[in-house]
This record gives C-alpha cells, sequence and structure tokens, in this order.
C-alpha cells in the first residue's frame, strides 16, 4: 500500500502586509507584520510535520507590488528546510509573480522547480506503487490569456494533477479564461491545483478541483481562515483531503445589533455591551489566532442619533477606549474600526404618515428601491460618488487612491442618505 | 370631518350665536352685508388651531368662547372648545380626557387649513394681496399638493449637501482635491515608497553583483598581500638566520661526503651493538683478572686441569656446601643426644638396682605385670595394712592413754592453773625490774606499782582455783574406776587386730616376691614400687627407641662426612689451607666442615672464571662478525671497532650540530608557511647587504596593497549594509502604513462625501420626480376640475418651471397657450385656482369642512351652475359652509341638491330657514 502525501497552496503573496491602521500594542503589531511571513513558516512546519512528498505552489506566491528581498529570502530559508527533508517545491507564477517580474534574487536548491511560461510542462514523480505526473504553466506577463488546454496534452501517469492559476471565470477574464466545463474535458487529470481565488474552495471532489485561498489574510477582503489543502493518496486515489488553517491571524467582522439594548445610554453603555461582545468572541476563538475587527452596530436605537452626531469622531473614541482595554487586557485583539449602520431614528409613526401622504416622501422610498434594481439609475448615483469610488471590485487591481464601493457599502451609505434627508427633510423644521 | 353644532360667544357680532344641526354636507349662511358672515368664516377657518390677536380678528368684549360638536368619519362625536386666545380643547363624547386636535385636523396646518379650504374671492388670484411672497410660495406648494412644502426645501438643502461634499472632496470627488488631497498626498507617497521597494530589487542584484566583484578583488589583493607577507617573512627570516643558514651549509657539506655519509648511514643500531659488544668485552676481561688473582692466592697452580678439576666437582662441592651448615647442626644435636641417651641408661640401670635384689634384663623387667590393676590390688592390701597399723596403734595408744589417766587419777594435785599465772606476773617483774634499772623513770615506777597490783590479782585467782579442785577431788575417784574397766576392754580389741594385721603383711609379701623386689623393701612402698617398675618399663621402651634413632643418624651423617672427606681429599693437594680432619674428628669438630666454604668459593669462582673464558670468546666472535658485516665498510674503516666507534663519534657529533642549527633555523620557520629548502634556495641568491634592500622594498609594496585592500574591505561593508537595508522590509511596511493610515482617514471623508452626494443626488432626482409629475399627474384633478368648469375650453394646466412661484399657464382646446394669467379674464383666473383649489381639496386625505366665502361672484350663470355641481360633488366627502348674500347661488345649490341645510345669518343670529325663505330675506 503506497502513500503519497503534498500540500496544495496558492496565493501566499509573500511580502505583501496585513493591513491595519493605528498603534496596536507592541506585542500584537510584530505579530500583525509578520503573519504573512509566519503563515510561509507554518506551511514549511507543517510540510515536514506531516512529512509530505511533495508542494505545489500554484501561483501568487511573491506579491508584485510588495516584492521583497526579506520576502525572496524567507520563501528561500523554507525551500532550504524542505529540501533537508526531502521534500520537493513545484511552483507555477501567478499574475502577481508572473515571471517577466521573476527575480530570483537567491539561487534555489535543486528540490524547487518552477514551471516555465512558455508552455505547459510537466514532472514526473515516481513512487513505489505508482507514478505521480504534475503539470503546469507559469504566467509570463500580468494576464494569461491562453487558454487552449490542448496545449496541455501530454501523457497522463497514474495520478495527474494540473496546475492553474485562474479566476474560473470563463471567457473575458484576464486570468487564464477557462471555466469548470471546460477544465473538465480533460478527464484524465485527478487534481486541479488551482491559485487566484482568495477563499479556500473545493469545487469538486472527483476529480478535485480545489482552490486552497491565501494562507494568510491580509483584509477585510479576506475573512475567514487561511491554509492550504493536505491531501493523502493511497494506491493512486484520492484518501483524505483536509484543509489546515496556517494563518495566524484572522479578519472578523461582527455585527452588533443595538435594537433591544435597554441600558444603552451613553457611549460608555455602548463600550461595555462592545466589550461584552468581545469577550464572548474571545472566549470562543482559538487563543493562538490574532483577531483583527471590524464591529458594526446596527438596528434601531435612539443612540443612533448620538453616534450620528458625533460623526466618526465618536466612533474613533469608541475605538481608542476598547483597544486601551484589549491591550491591558493583553488579548490578541485589535479592533480596526466601528461601522455605523444604525437604521434612521425617525418615529415610526411619523414615518408611516409620510409613507402615506407625503408624494415627496414616496417618491424617496420608491427611489431607494429603484435604486438598487435599476443599474442605470445606479450607475448615475456611482458616479456621482465621485472618483474616489469605484465599484471595481478585482482585488489584483485595487487601487489604494480610490475605495471600493460593493452593495453593501453603497446600501450603508444610501441608509446614511436617507436618514439625512428624513432628518432634515421631514421632520418638519424648517 | 364636520361640525355638526358650533356655539359661538363674544365674538364680534356673535354675543351668543348658535348653529345647531348643522349639514354633513352642505350649509348655506346668507346674510346681507355685514351680517356677519366674514366673522363666521373667521370663526370656521381657525376652529381647529385657536384664535390669533390680529386684525382680522373682531376683538372680544370679555373673552372668545366658542364650543363645537364635531363628527368624524367614524360618526364619533367629539367637542371643541375655544376660550379667548387659548388653543382648541377636543374631548371625545362626554370623557373629560383632552385628546389631541390632531386627531382631527391630522397634518393640516392652519395656513393650509385657511388658504385651501376657507375660499374668499382675494385667495382665487396669482399672487392673494394678504400673503407675503414667502407664503405665496407656501400655498403655491399646498396648491401643488402635500409634499411641495417639502419639495421647497430641496433646492436649499441640495444646494448645502453639494456646498459641503465640494468643500471635502471638489465638485466631482476626485481623488486628489480639497479635503482629499492631503491623504491622496500621503497615499502617493506610499505608493512611491513601495515602487522604491520594487525597484530594490533591481538596485539589490545590483549592489550584489558589485559586491561579488569587490569580494573578487579583494581575494586577489588579498592574495598579493599575503605573497608580499611570505616574501617578506622569507626575507626576514633569512635576515635572522642567515649566520645560522652559513653555518649548516658549510656542516651539510662536511657530512655529505661518500664516507661520511657511509658511516653516518651506518645503522646506527649495529654501531651501538658494536659498542655494546666493545664493552662487554672489557668488562668481561676485566673479571676474569680478578678472579684469576683471587683464585690465585688460595691455590698451587691455575692451570686448565686444576680449573677443570674445580669445575667437575661444582656440583658436590655446591651440594656439600649448601648442606654444611645442616650437618654442623645435626652433628651437635647428635653429640648432645648421645649423652642423653648415655645418661637415661644410666638413670634406669641405677633405678634397677635400687629396685631388685639382681638386675634383671632389660627385657626382663619390660615382662613384669605391673598394671595398674595389680598397682591397685597392691595399694588395697598395703591400706588395709596401715589401717589396721594405725588402727592397733590407736588401741594401743588409748590403753596408753587410759593407764596414763588412772595413774595420773592417781597424783594429781590441782595448782596447775596458779602456776601459770604465777610464771608470767614473775616474768613482768623481771622484764620490768631490768627496763627500771637501765631507764630509772617514773614510767618504771608506774610498772612496778603494775606488778604489785597484778600479783594481787594472782593471789585472788588461786583463792578461786582451791575452791573449785575441792569440789573436783570428788568426782576423780569416780572416774578412776570408769577408765579401769574400759582398757580392759580395749586390750581384748588389740589382740584380734594384731591378727587381721598379719594376714595382710602375709599376702603383701608374696605380691614383694612376684615384683622381683628386694625383701629389705618396705611393704609400705609396694605400691609406690610397682608403680616405679611401670615407670622404669616405659623409661627403657623411650631408650631403646632414641637409641635406635640415634643409630640411624649416626649413619646418615656418616654418610655426608664420608663424601666431604672424599671431596676434601681432591683437593688436598691444590689448596694451600685446605685441612681435613677423619670422619670421627669431624664428629666430634663439626667446626671442620667450615672448609667446605673454602672449596666451595673457589669452585664458583673457577666455575665463573671458565665461563668468562667462553663468554669472551663467543663475544669476540660476535663482534667480529659485526664488524664484518659490511665489505664495503670493512675497506673503509677497516675492522677496527675502536676507529668506526670514534668516526662515529666525531661525524655524529658534526650531525647533531647540523640538527641543532636545523631545528634552530626550523623553529624560526614554525607558525610560518616557509619550509627550510625554500630558505636555502632563497639563501643562495642574496648576500647580506641585497637582502635588507629587498626587505625593505616587499614592504612598501605590501604597505600599498594594504591600503588598497582596507579601501576595498569598507567598500563591501558598504554594499553589505546596503544589502542589509534592502533586505528588510522596511520600505514596504512604511509604504503600507502610510496607504493604510492614509486609507482609513480618508474613508469617512469619502464616505461623508459620498454621502453627502448621494443625499444630494436623491434630492435632485426626488425634486426631478417630483417636478415630471406636478407636470403630468398633480394638476390632473385641477386640470379636469376646470376643463367642466369651462365646458372643455381649457385642456390643460402647467405649472411654472419653478414650482414654488404661483405661476400656471393654460392650453385652450384649439392648442393655444396662455403664459401669462394677464392673458385671462378675472373670472377664468377665479375659475382656475378654484380648480386647483378644489381638486387639491379632494386630493387631501384628511376630510375637513371647506367655506366658500362669497367668492363665486365674478362667475356667469354657466360658469356659476358648473362651480356648484363641483362643489355639490366635493360635498359628498368635505363639508361645505357657503356664505353668500348672492340669491342665485343659493338657489343654484337648493335646485342642484336636497343635501343642504340653509340658515339665515342676521345680526350675528343663524336662522335655520328654508331656502325660498332665505332667499326672500336676502334679496
Amino acid at each position: 500500500m503506497q502513500k503519497v502525501s503534498f500540500i496544495h497552496a496558492a496565493d501566499i503573496h509573500l511580502g505583501s502586509m496585513v493591513h491595519f491602521t493605528g498603534s496596536p500594542p507592541n506585542y500584537l503589531e510584530e505579530k500583525i507584520n509578520e503573519a504573512v511571513f509566519n503563515s510561509w513558516n507554518n506551511l514549511v512546519e507543517l510540510a515536514i510535520l506531516k512529512q509530505v512528498d511533495f508542494i505545489l505552489l500554484a501561483g501568487d506566491i511573491f506579491d508584485r507590488e510588495q516584492r521583497s528581498i526579506k520576502a525572496a529570502d524567507i520563501f528561500y530559508q523554507g525551500i532550504n528546510k524542505l529540501a533537508k527533508e526531502n521534500i520537493k517545491i513545484f511552483m507555477i507564477a501567478g499574475n502577481h509573480d508572473h515571471l517577466q517580474d521573476y527575480q530570483s534574487i537567491l539561487s534555489m536548491p535543486d528540490n524547487f522547480y518552477l514551471f516555465s511560461a512558455e508552455k505547459f510542462e510537466s514532472k514526473l514523480l515516481m513512487f513505489k506503487d505508482f507514478t505521480v505526473k504534475i503539470i503546469g504553466r507559469s504566467y509570463a506577463s500580468r494576464e494569461e490569456t491562453r487558454n487552449n488546454l490542448k496545449d496541455l496534452q501530454t501523457e497522463f501517469a497514474n495520478f495527474s494533477i494540473v496546475m492553474l492559476h485562474t479566476d474560473l471565470a470563463g471567457q473575458g477574464s484576464p486570468y487564464l479564461p477557462l471555466n469548470k466545463k471546460e477544465i473538465l474535458t480533460l478527464s484524465n487529470v485527478d487534481y486541479w491545483a488551482l491559485g487566484h481565488r482568495h477563499l479556500p474552495q473545493l469545487i469538486d471532489k472527483k476529480p478535485t478541483i480545489a482552490y486552497p485561498g491565501v494562507l494568510q489574510a491580509r483584509d477585510f477582503g479576506e475573512l475567514g481562515k487561511g491554509g492550504c489543502w493536505l491531501v493523502e493518496l493511497i494506491d493512486k486515489e484520492i484518501n483524505k483531503i483536509e484543509f489546515k488553517n496556517l494563518a495566524s491571524l484572522e479578519f472578523k467582522k461582527i455585527i452588533i445589533k443595538l435594537t433591544d439594548e435597554s441600558d444603552l445610554e451613553t457611549f460608555s453603555d455602548l463600550i461595555d455591551i462592545l466589550q461584552k461582545r468581545i469577550e464572548r468572541l474571545y472566549l470562543q476563538a482559538d487563543h493562538n489566532s490574532i483577531y483583527l475587527l471590524e464591529m458594526i452596530l446596527k438596528g434601531q436605537h435612539p443612540i443612533s442619533k448620538l453616534l450620528s452626531e458625533q460623526g466618526s469622531e465618536g466612533l474613533q473614541f469608541i475605538k481608542d477606549e476598547l483597544n486601551n482595554q484589549l491591550s491591558q487586557a493583553q488579548l490578541s485583539v485589535w479592533i480596526e474600526r466601528i461601522v455605523d449602520q444604525c437604521i434612521n431614528e425617525f418615529p415610526i409613526s411619523k414615518l408611516e404618515e409620510l409613507k402615506d401622504n407625503n408624494p415627496l416622501y414616496q417618491e424617496l422610498e420608491s427611489l431607494l428601491v429603484k435604486l438598487l434594481a435599476d443599474k442605470e439609475l445606479k450607475n448615475e448615483l456611482l458616479q456621482e460618488m465621485g472618483e474616489i469610488w469605484t465599484t471595481r471590485t478585482n482585488l489584483e487591481e485595487s487601487n489604494p487612491l480610490q475605495f471600493e464601493v460593493d452593495d453593501d457599502q453603497l446600501q450603508y451609505m444610501i441608509e446614511q442618505s436617507k436618514r439625512y434627508i428624513l432628518n432634515n427633510l421631514f421632520s418638519g423644521g424648517k | 370631518m364636520f361640525i355638526r353644532r358650533i356655539d359661538i360667544r363674544d365674538f364680534g357680532l356673535f354675543r351668543q350665536s348658535s348653529l345647531i344641526d348643522l349639514h354633513q354636507n352642505i350649509n348655506i349662511i346668507g346674510g346681507l352685508n355685514r351680517a356677519g358672515k366674514s366673522t363666521l368664516k373667521t370663526v370656521l377657518a381657525s376652529l381647529g388651531y385657536g384664535y390669533q390677536n390680529n386684525e382680522q380678528t373682531p376683538a372680544a368684549k370679555k373673552q372668545y368662547q366658542i364650543d363645537a360638536v364635531l363628527i368624524d368619519v367614524k360618526s364619533a362625536k367629539y367637542h371643541l372648545d375655544i376660550t379667548g386666545f387659548g388653543k382648541p380643547h377636543l374631548y371625545k363624547n362626554e370623557e373629560k380626557k383632552e385628546i389631541s386636535i390632531q386627531k382631527l385636523f391630522k397634518n393640516i396646518d392652519r395656513f393650509t387649513y385657511q388658504n385651501l379650504f376657507v375660499i374668499t374671492l382675494d385667495k382665487l388670484i396669482s399672487n392673494p394681496a394678504h400673503l407675503n411672497e414667502k407664503e405665496i410660495s407656501k400655498l403655491q406648494a399646498i396648491l401643488l399638493g402635500a409634499g411641495l412644502n417639502d419639495f421647497r426645501k430641496l433646492p436649499l438643502l441640495r444646494s448645502d449637501l453639494l456646498q459641503s461634499a465640494t468643500r471635502i472632496g471638489g465638485k466631482f470627488g476626485k481623488v486628489d482635491v480639497a479635503e482629499f488631497k492631503p491623504y491622496n498626498k500621503q497615499i502617493k507617497r506610499g505608493i512611491t515608497l513601495q515602487k522604491t521597494a520594487q525597484q530594490d530589487l533591481s538596485t539589490f542584484n545590483k549592489l550584489k553583483e558589485e559586491k561579488k566583484s569587490l569580494v573578487i578583488k579583494k581575494e586577489e589583493t588579498q592574495a598579493k598581500i599575503n605573497k608580499l607577507n611570505q616574501k617578506i617573512s622569507l626575507l626576514d627570516l633569512l635576515d635572522i638566520n642567515y649566520e645560522l643558514l652559513d653555518e649548516y651549509l658549510i656542516l651539510q657539506e662536511n657530512l655529505s661526503g661518500e664516507k661520511a655519509s657511509n658511516i653516518l648511514n651506518y645503522p646506527a643500531q649495529t654501531i651501538e651493538k658494536i659498542k655494546k659488544s666493545d664493552l662487554e668485552l672489557i668488562t668481561i676481561e676485566q673479571e676474569i683478572e680478578e678472579i684469576t688473582t683471587k683464585i690465585k692466592a688460595d691455590v698451587s697452580s691455575l692451570d686448565n686441569e686444576s680449573l677443570v678439576k674445580f669445575t667437575d666437582e661444582l656440583n658436590s662441592i655446591n651440594e656439600l656446601t649448601k648442606q654444611k651448615d645442616v650437618y654442623q647442626e645435626r652433628i651437635n644435636l647428635f653429640n648432645k643426644q648421645e649423652e642423653r641417651i648415655l645418661d637415661k641408661k644410666a638413670t634406669i640401670d641405677k633405678s634397677l638396682d635400687d629396685l631388685f635384689i639382681t638386675s634383671p634384663e632389660y627385657d626382663q623387667i619390660k615382662e613384669i605385670r605391673c598394671n595398674k590393676q595389680v598397682q591397685a590390688i597392691i595399694k588395697k592390701l598395703i591400706n588395709n595394712i596401715k589401717d589396721y597399723k594405725i588402727k592397733n596403734n590407736n588401741i594401743e595408744e588409748e590403753i596408753r592413754v587410759l593407764e596414763k589417766e588412772i595413774d595420773l587419777k592417781d597424783n594429781q594435785e590441782l595448782v596447775f592453773a596458779s602456776k601459770q599465772i604465777t610464771f608470767y606476773i614473775a616474768i613482768f617483774i623481771i622484764i620490768a625490774s631490768i627496763f627500771g634499772t637501765i631507764l630509772w623513770t617514773d614510767t618504771f615506777i608506774w610498772i612496778l606499782l603494775s606488778g604489785v597490783l597484778l600479783l594481787g590479782i594472782d593471789r585472788l585467782l588461786i583463792y578461786r582455783q582451791n575452791v573449785k579442785v575441792e569440789k573436783l577431788a570428788q568426782s576423780l575417784a569416780e572416774e578412776k574406776n570408769n577408765l579401769q574397766i574400759r582398757l580392759i576392754r580395749l586390750k581384748e580389741e588389740s589382740q584380734t587386730v594384731k591378727n587381721e594385721l598379719r594376714d595382710f603383711e602375709k599376702q603383701a609379701h608374696a605380691y614383694q616376691d612376684q615384683l622381683y623386689l628386694v625383701e629389705k623393701s618396705s611393704l609400705a612402698s609396694l605400691a609406690e614400687d610397682c608403680q616405679e617398675i611401670k615407670y622404669l618399663q616405659e623409661m627403657i621402651t623411650d631408650w631403646q627407641a632414641e637409641y635406635n634413632n640415634q643409630l640411624s643418624r649416626n649413619k646418615e651423617i656418616k654418610k655426608y662426612l664420608t663424601r666431604v672427606v672424599n671431596l676434601a681429599n681432591k683437593f688436598q693437594d691444590l689448596i694451600y689451607e685446605l685441612y681435613l680432619p677423619d670422619i670421627d674428628e669431624l664428629f666430634e669438630y663439626p667446626k671442620y666442615l667450615d672448609q667446605l666454604d673454602l672449596i666451595n668459593n673457589l669452585v664458583v669462582l673457577a666455575d665463573r672464571l671458565i665461563s668468562l673464558k667462553e663468554e669472551k670468546k663467543s663475544k669476540k666472535i660476535k663482534l667480529e662478525q659485526l664488524i664484518n658485516i659490511d665489505e664495503q665498510l670493512s675497506k673503509e674503516i677497516g675492522l677496527s671497532s675502536k676507529k668506526i666507534i670514534d668516526d662515529y663519534n666525531r661525524l655524529n657529533k658534526l650531525n647533531d650540530r647540523f640538527k641543532q642549527i636545523e631545528s634552530q633555523i626550523k623553529q624560526s620557520l614554525k607558525k610560518k608557511t616557509i619550509n627550510l629548502a625554500k630558505l636555502l634556495e632563497t639563501f643562495a641568491g642574496y648576500d647580506k647587504n641585497s637582502l635588507s634592500e629587498t626587505i625593505k622594498k616587499a614592504q612598501a609594496s605590501k604597505d600599498k596593497f594594504s591600503q588598497e585592500l582596507i579601501t576595498i574591505i569598507e567598500k563591501i561593508e558598504n554594499k553589505k549594509i546596503k544589502l542589509a537595508e534592502l533586505s528588510t522590509d522596511q520600505n514596504l511596511y512604511k509604504s503600507k502604513q502610510l496607504i493604510d493610515e492614509a486609507r482609513a482617514d480618508l474613508r469617512p471623508l469619502a464616505e461623508e462625501y459620498a454621502v453627502k452626494k448621494t443625499t444630494a443626488f436623491l434630492l435632485k432626482k426626488m425634486e426631478e420626480k417630483f417636478l415630471e409629475k406636478a407636470y403630468t399627474e398633480l394638476l390632473t384633478g385641477a386640470k379636469n376640475l376646470f376643463k367642466n368648469i369651462t365646458a372643455n375650453h381649457y385642456h390643460d394646466i402647467i405649472p411654472d418651471d419653478d414650482l414654488s412661484n404661483a405661476k400656471f399657464s393654460l392650453i385652450d382646446r384649439e392648442g393655444d397657450s396662455y403664459q401669462s394669467l394677464n392673458m385671462l379674464s378675472r373670472g377664468t383666473e377665479e375659475q382656475l385656482f378654484l380648480a386647483v383649489r378644489l381638486s387639491r381639496i379632494q386630493e387631501v386625505e384628511t376630510k375637513l369642512p371647506v367655506i366658500i366665502d362669497d367668492s363665486l361672484v365674478n362667475f356667469d350663470y354657466q360658469h356659476l351652475q358648473r362651480v356648484v355641481d363641483e362643489l355639490i360633488s366635493l360635498a359628498k366627502t368635505n363639508q361645505l359652509f357657503v356664505l353668500t348674500c348672492h340669491p342665485t347661488l343659493i338657489k343654484l345649490f337648493n335646485k342642484k341638491t336636497a343635501r343642504i341645510n340653509n340658515w339665515l345669518l342676521k345680526k350675528g343670529k343663524f336662522t335655520k330657514t328654508k331656502y325660498h325663505n332665505l332667499i326672500e330675506e336676502i334679496t
């Protein structure tokens, strides 16, 4: 009975860092800054611990924007450690570390193989009872449009793996425009080791199509745990596929509904509520992990008036207070931001009346409904929001000068607008 | 809601007036001028809001008091009262609890009610004189529909929002304007830094290459320096060791000749062996000499024959000499033993003589039975004799005592007691008198007095004794008699004992014979004699054993002595001092055996001499063999071991010096990379002067390269620092920090901007929609009404572009547009505004009473008819108060509907009446 095991990881983005603001205490800041590197080191440790036979790195191992020598060095050290354990590494370059930009700073040991961008290459691994073939092709540049799978035709082994860096979005995508149906036309492939998507996904089991997601989340766009797939083959078949968390830090969004909070009158009360919520989270949390939190205040409560009056300064005050308390308690939690998404404080009876009698308000209501449904209107609004906002949600090409607006964000802003209009137009004042 | 009843007190003309049972639909209040119609209008217009102290409100004499009964759509009954300028109070049914007036009037405010529901002629124009511009605008909003009031705020609100948004993010929310600007700059700084960091990779590689070539250069320079160091070191060494090297070379030459090298190369082991053998031979010869001298001192001849003679006996003499002490001891012991045996025999013989009648043979004696049993019997017998003798003696003694006693009894004088004491006293006085004569002291007087005292005491004692004696004399006679009887008995007993004693003695003599004992021997010692014989028997046995042993000792010693004597005989002639007695002499004087030592010493020496001679011979052969080992060598140095050793020593001395110099030089080369060969090779090229010159030059060269090396190392270090700097992700970290922090601060601003812009956008959209509606939908009811009123003459009413302007354009059935109201007749304008108002009243959900205050006067009959139709229609939902002084209107209403109450108002008093009467009254 031949047992072979391997790790499938991608999108490590070595060099990039966890995004956070403010000044976390020293015991956290260093860990946060090193989190991406640590996740790579964790992967190396896991490979050694499990004594895997090889590791697949399916692109974007480095971050183009934040490629650093340190990143290269840490990667190199990991590869060297693996070399001592006789663990092989097969890597393809993705859009973030495409070969045009790829600069090898350190010469890699023999256990490391980087697939070229010219054509699909394959590597055959001979095990006692069966063979494993690993096929892959790197990105030559930021975009990869060569999607002809005929190029991939090769003699397959007992167990064949194809490494691709693709979003599986099909035609039009600049990132290897393929879709699931298309890749499944190659029936001899047993494992599609994909990269590019930042959340772990096991799309299909037979053949296996898997995205490991990022090793370490870096902002609130990458919620959840980061890690890799640990795959075990017994006699040419997948016996076990397991997701291994390797991240030392997790982004979490916590929604706090204030509607039923009867003892909430002041900011101090609100701080208490949030603190209890954090304590609850921390009790259930993995204490080896650091948590970066976004706390979203929701519901309808008189406090929202105070929040609205105090604006961002009020929220900043609450955040600072909470972070101070967390630091004093030496908890591995950092509140990155507090968002006020409470619904308006306008009296419901008045709102009902407006609904019934005020055509202008009715107009507002119908507009709000229409805004989310009517693409044209939505686009018109997005235009109004100015250049600083963009609807581009492509994580790969994000522009730090702009903010991305998704439906949630839009909804939030619309809600705020509605609140403003109600208070200023329909409150009965002059 | 409609008014069922109203009571008015102290309000203008109305002192105490009531309108009871008002009609739900239409109430016509007819009255001539100054009858109170306008006052009633004022009362009704403010019913829901209270009265204001202004020109329109008539002054009260005391205080206004209005009470009304109101009925809502669900037929619930309410009571309303207003006192003075106070607010209206509303109560449901008879309940005391006040409820809000809003319950009935909802959101219709005073202005709206008074300007929309209260229709007076002066209001049916575009700009009523009693209203200011704002009020006109508000009225317009009311006319165009609910919401227009809010709508009016829109532009301002939007403008405020846009202004404030512009302050934040400019007109278009560009990323690098207004309040966004500093954050944008910071982000851009971050991006630039990020790009720099990316370029770091290329810089890193470039630096790495530069460092690499510098390292090579460093190594090359270092190599040059090393070479120079070596050279300098070599030259320094030459300089230091110059004299030594010179000597070294000379020695090397001396030692390098073929002969020298042959000798030096000759195996040292053999040379050592030759040396050793030579030494050994000398030692042997010396010893031979010594031994020969020694032997010669003691012997007459030392030829080979003599030596052989000696050595032949080596073993025997050795053995004999070894045993010598033992035998000397043995002989002494033997002699002593011999004496003892003789003594012992003499003792035995004497005992035999003493005991026996004749001296029997030892063997005979040994045959006598004298064992313990015999001894016991004899002992018993002798004891019996002894006992009987004692017994006999005792009896005889007793007889003698008895006889004496009897004699004593006969002559006894009882004075013996005093005799003793008197004797002691006499002695005392004599001794005292002697002492007194010598001393003559007081003591003498005391002693004398004591003697006298003692004499007295003696006399006293004598007296007592005499008394006793008298008593005893009596008993003596009795005792004497008793003694006589006892004496006879004892004599008989004595005779018996003597007979038995004789028997025993007879038996004892028989035993005496058996033991060969002399007759004279006492019977009393018979037992001891028997024991003695036993003892003698043992002694004889012992003596015989000892005697036999002595014989065998004698034999053994003689054997040894014979050998000694024989041996001595052999050396008799050879050794000067050797004297050897015969065996008997030796027995007597074993000391002579010490002569063996003399022989032995000589034998040993002779033996040693022979073996030394042998050894010398073999050594010589061996030495010869050693010397002869190499023919070549033999040729060179001959066979003289002395010469060999001398040459060898001399050359070795040179060689030692050579080696010492070599070692000295090598010591100086220690820790240097130069070997001796190299040093010698270099030495050949220099004389002492040129050497120091070359050293100086090399040193200068080295200094130059060292300086270069320092510069290169500095450069490498700089590169290293730069590389290390590049190796950190500080730039990336800083860039991330700059971007993240700027974005965190920028985001709320961007959100605020977006919210403001979104709000403005929404407001704009609302405005547009509202306007669109205003144009298309809002005036639809008014249009229809106006169409009806004007009998389809006008088709459309269009509000002004600025809705807040109370301006409308009309389009007639021909499509002609009437942009300005000035183009219309007064009647048409009034119809238009009436139509607009009525349509709005219909649209308003809250159904409140409508008051028409003689506002239809300018309509011709045709139009009036149609207006009345519309009003009757309106009255279905809104209670209608028609205040008029025009019979035509009253007639028209009454003709067209029965849902009507007619009231005559006259001097502030209401009278419900039939319309005919009313017409009559006001005609």
